[in-house]
């Protein structure tokens, strides 16, 4: 139930997030708004990791295992100047949607990376996906 | 007589408004990037094991960046300052909505890593995928009906991709 809790509230921050950008970056620009993005949630998550785990873990980290989380930033944080771009064009409620695709992603990696195969759950959650994508889209 | 028709532009390709593609494009894109930084993280969690600094030092990787790139090509649009040098209010305001949209994020962030470690993954997925529904709530609540046209295209799309990926995510851990 706790967990559940947290998810929800999770969704909830997310989705004020994404319109709250909806109001910011159409005086900014795409990449000064997502500089200010970056720059106020490193300095949350910071406060955060710095109350709940302390900074012992961070300084006995190895180079390596920092240098994968720099390399998984470049790329999932990259991808909030897609969604500031994509947001400033569509809107924050078709941009939320859209965004739902993800899972589609991971399916698709999962099996050409980890050869997973597609069972028939996946397979019909595949095709709701792009249905839904389709209907969004077309809204 | 020949007659010259005047140019038909055509406004939407199968059904999806053109002007609007390019942003459908820049969505599937951020999907795209979100969906393969796991396959990092997963190997970082190994070295070290808190998902809230591994957040954090991605988050400021990706800042330094965004600051270099703003500071080297000095994108637009310029921002308009007073005779004083003083920043226009609608420029404060816009920086104060994107704080607010950084803490939200960062918040949201430590609410699913909280969540991840409290409850099974099945769960926690397809229950943070509802952001997209809640958005589409607080989007005509905030924003205004006027600016966030909500169609039941719309709703009825954001469920099915809320329930397929929920689909997605039990297939992959059964």
């Amino acid at each position: 139930m706790i967990g559940a809790l947290w998810s929800i509230g999770g969704a909830i921050a997310f989705s004020l997030g994404h319109v709250a950008l909806a109001k910011g970056i159409p005086p900014l620009g795409v990449v000064r708004a997502t500089t200010v993005l970056l720059v106020s949630a490193a300095v949350a998550t910071a406060v955060a990791a710095l109350a709940i785990d302390g900074p012992t873990v961070l300084t006995a980290a190895p180079l390596a295992a920092i240098a994968w989380f720099a390399g998984a930033g470049l790329i999932h944080y990259g991808g909030w100047g897609f969604m500031n771009a994509s947001i400033q064009r569509v809107g924050p409620s078709r941009f939320s949607a859209i965004s739902g695709v993800t899972p589609l992603f991971g399916a698709v990696l999962a099996v050409a990376i980890l050869h997973e195969s597609v069972n028939p759950v996946m397979g019909l959650g595949i095709v709701l996906i792009v249905v839904g994508t389709y209907f969004i889209a077309a809204s | 007589m020949t007659t010259e028709s005047p140019g038909i532009e055509r406004t939407h390709v199968w059904g999806i408004q053109r002007s609007r593609i390019a942003g459908y494009l820049f969505g599937v894109a951020t999907a795209a990037c979100w969906a393969t930084s796991p396959i990092l993280i997963r190997k970082g969690l190994v070295g070290l094991p808190s998902p809230l600094w591994g957040v954090t030092v991605g988050l400021t990787v990706a800042a330094v960046a965004f600051a270099m790139w703003l500071w080297i090509r000095r994108p637009g649009p310029h921002l308009r300052t007073s005779s004083g040098g003083a920043m226009d209010r609608m420029i404060k305001v816009a920086i104060g909505f994107q704080v607010l949209a950084g803490l939200a994020s960062g918040l949201g962030s430590v609410a699913r890593t909280i969540a991840i470690d409290v409850a099974p993954v099945v769960v926690v997925v397809p229950l943070v995928q509802t952001a997209s529904l809640w958005t589409i709530v607080f989007a005509s609540l905030i924003l205004g009906r006027h600016v966030e046209r909500v169609t039941p295209k719309l709703v009825l799309g954001a469920v099915l991709v809320v329930v397929g990926a929920a689909l997605v995510i039990v297939g992959l851990e059964a």
